[in-house]
């Protein structure tokens, strides 16, 4: 699960996804913006089905607690 | 780079993975080589961005490069007054709000009043106008959906209720005003977002309340890709002809083996595959795509077939020209088919159930676009009208009646004279007669289109907009369009050309000029300058200037000025070629003797 989600933040924010740990900050990936953050957003969902509600949106600060939320 | 033009072209659909889609949009955004480039700004209030990556990669499906630009979530009226914004410069501008910019009370509560729908379509109106008057490229305005269910009951679910007819009144009435007071203008419906996706699907609260986002990713996606669409129908020339295989395309089975009683071809059951294609076909007809038929077969029984099949929707009138053989190659019958409307293989689309033959037109004929119907009956219906190549914004007069023109242009071809008969006889037995107007309104419209898609009687290629030719009006210079007919029938406005005029010089020149190839050789365009010369003359002009630009495909352009005894000149212009002038004080160039003006 954690591969296929870090394929998902290698492709949104163009970066290799085998640097992209559970550690990694999101608002330290390159070109982090809010936008940027929406768009992950959305195409995480979009890869696993799910939706998350206002208050995980804002929660998620690295990307351990993405993988937390969808698990 | 080519590989990568192929590859994005061959993309049968968008992906529904955001992730996806971003990655496929930056390998479009750095390939600087081979899409062309094309700008376009959005005007909104909401967050749109989601769509972004969708709409590139839709746009690059037809070989364009979209570079999106986003204003800011002020007022949409006061982002539409800062013409001084760069977003006025960009080839396409897409006016995007929301029902709450166009009238609030109604936002809130769209059972308020009767009269709101009026005074929501005319606040849109009334943006459009303002932001064409700062915009230089073309227009795409969305109309608000109604993105609930019926608020004044429960009891009938057939019908959205008062609800629905409010926002249906807004709907047509946009659409009107926009389409008749507002140039260069495509409407998107957003209703279709709804009727293609459903509600459910569409709406996302949360990304509303939370970020202002007006449509689920599943709705931003098909936003995106319908806008990507309407860019290519904005800013690329359109192909002109379909040409179909027959055998396992226009009906199941092969018809030299089963007879015409036995081909699969029914409105139901077995052949209702490719009677849906037919009737899509049809409706390609009725928006002006020429309809052209090649096929290994025996002439005479495909022919009997259109004509006396029950099902048969294609009938032969509807088809323009045919290669119909055993003893030619599909390539060859191309070819044929091309020379036969006189219109260039780029302008050609190829639909055949044969990989093999598809593989062949490509490799032997590659400025045709080819595309293989999918293997199975029951995904044909809708299939050619998902082709881009013939995505229309509107559709006029003339393109309605293309099809029975080129009919009559074959009979016309059929009554030319052989070697050695005096032509000037046959050209007055064609009795042909031409009605030279200023173009305003719909003939305007015709001209614009005109501009857009002829590629080989066309002095300047300058693909002129609306916008550029209401300048050329108002600033003193005319538009001309010319009605031709023969006995053979009417070919409907045909010739056009813009002239601009310099007073100082003393000079009117014609800066663009074009005519339809279908009626290349009957004289209609000596006419014109005939009359553009009188007109000239008539304002003060001592002399008529025309301008010729060469391009790859206007061969039949570039001898006009020299055949209506225009003398070159040395002058040279960059963007219109070089200058070939008529001195009007000597005289006006002579309407041939075998026309009727």
């Amino acid at each position: 699960m954690l591969e296929r989600l870090q394929q998902v933040i290698g492709k949104v924010f163009e970066v290799d996804s085998a640097t992209v740990s559970a550690r990694t900050v999101i608002r330290q990936l390159p070109g982090w913006d809010s936008l940027k953050h929406l768009k992950l957003i959305m195409a995480v969902e979009t890869e696993f089905s799910r939706e998350l509600t206002p208050e995980q949106i804002e929660s998620l600060k690295t990307v351990g607690d993405i993988a937390a939320v969808i698990v | 780079m080519a590989d990568l033009t192929a590859m994005f072209r061959s993309l049968r659909e968008v992906p529904s993975s955001p992730a996806d889609a971003a990655r496929i949009a930056r390998d479009i955004l750095t390939d600087k080589n081979t899409l062309k480039p094309v700008k376009a700004h959005v005007l909104r209030t909401s967050t749109l961005e989601p769509l972004a990556d969708f709409l590139v990669v839709e746009a690059a499906m037809q070989s364009l490069r979209a570079e999106l630009s986003f204003g800011g979530y002020e007022p949409l009226a006061m982002q539409a007054r800062n013409a001084a914004g760069e977003w006025a410069k960009a080839d396409v501008v897409i006016l995007a709000p929301e029902l709450s910019d166009l009238d609030s009370a109604a936002a809130a509560d769209p059972l308020c009043d009767a009269a709101w729908p009026k005074r929501a379509s005319d606040a849109l109106v009334a943006l459009a106008q303002s932001v064409r008057k700062a915009a230089k490229g073309r227009l795409i305005v969305l109309l608000p959906a109604m993105l609930e269910s019926a608020r004044d009951g429960y009891g009938d679910l057939a019908q959205d209720g008062r609800t629905g007819e409010r926002f249906a009144e807004l709907r047509t009435t946009a659409w009107n005003q926009l389409t008749e007071n507002v140039a260069d203008c495509l409407v998107f419906d957003s209703e279709q977002l709804v009727r293609e996706e459903g509600l459910r699907a569409l709406l996302d609260h949360r990304m509303w309340q939370g970020f202002r986002v007006p449509y689920s990713t599943t709705g931003m996606r098909a936003l995106g890709m319908h806008l990507g669409r309407l860019i290519g129908v904005a800013t690329l020339p359109r192909r002109k002809c379909l040409v179909l295989d027959c055998d396992n395309t226009l009906w199941g089975g092969v018809i030299g083996e089963v007879g015409k009683e036995h081909i699969e071809l029914a409105p139901e059951g077995k052949g209702a595959g490719y009677y849906a294609l037919q009737r899509d076909a049809l409706a390609l007809a009725r928006r002006g795509v020429l309809l052209a038929l090649l096929s290994k077969n025996q002439e005479a029984v495909v022919l009997d077939a259109l004509a006396g099949h029950p099902h048969v929707l294609l009938r032969p009138e509807l088809i323009a020209a045919h290669s119909i053989s055993f003893d030619v190659t599909k390539a060859q019958g191309m070819r044929a088919i091309a020379k036969q409307l006189n219109i260039g293989l780029d302008s050609l689309v190829f639909v055949d159930d044969s990989a093999t033959e598809c593989e062949l037109i490509r490799q032997l004929v590659p400025e045709v676009c080819v595309y293989q119907t999918p293997a199975a009956p029951h995904h044909l219906p809708g299939f050619l009208l998902t082709l881009r190549e013939f995505d229309v914004a509107r559709t006029l007069k003339e393109d309605h009646a293309r099809a029975a023109e080129y009919q009559r242009r074959k009979e016309r071809q059929r009554a030319a004279p052989v070697s050695g008969e005096n032509l000037d006889d046959y050209l007055r037995s064609l009795e042909i007669k031409v009605k030279i107007v200023t173009a305003r309104d719909a003939t305007l419209e015709r001209v614009v289109q005109m501009e857009g898609k002829t590629n080989q009687f066309n002095t300047t290629t300058r693909r002129l907009s609306r916008a550029d030719l209401d300048r050329i009006i108002q600033s003193g210079g005319e538009v001309f369009a010319v009605n031709v007919a023969d006995r053979f029938g009417d070919y409907g406005v045909t010739v056009a050309c813009a002239v601009e005029m310099d007073k100082r010089d003393r000079r009117a020149s014609v800066t663009s000029f074009l005519m339809s190839c279908r009626i290349i050789g009957l004289g209609a365009e000596l006419a014109l300058l005939s009359h553009v010369g009188a007109w000239a003359k008539q304002r003060g002009a001592t002399t008529l200037s025309g301008y010729v630009k060469p391009s790859d495909k206007n061969q039949p352009a570039r001898d006009l000025y020299q055949r209506a005894g225009f003398a070159e000149s040395k002058a040279q212009d960059g963007s219109l070629g070089s200058r070939w002038d008529y001195d009007l004080e000597r005289s006006v160039p002579e309407t041939p003797k075998w026309i009727h003006a």
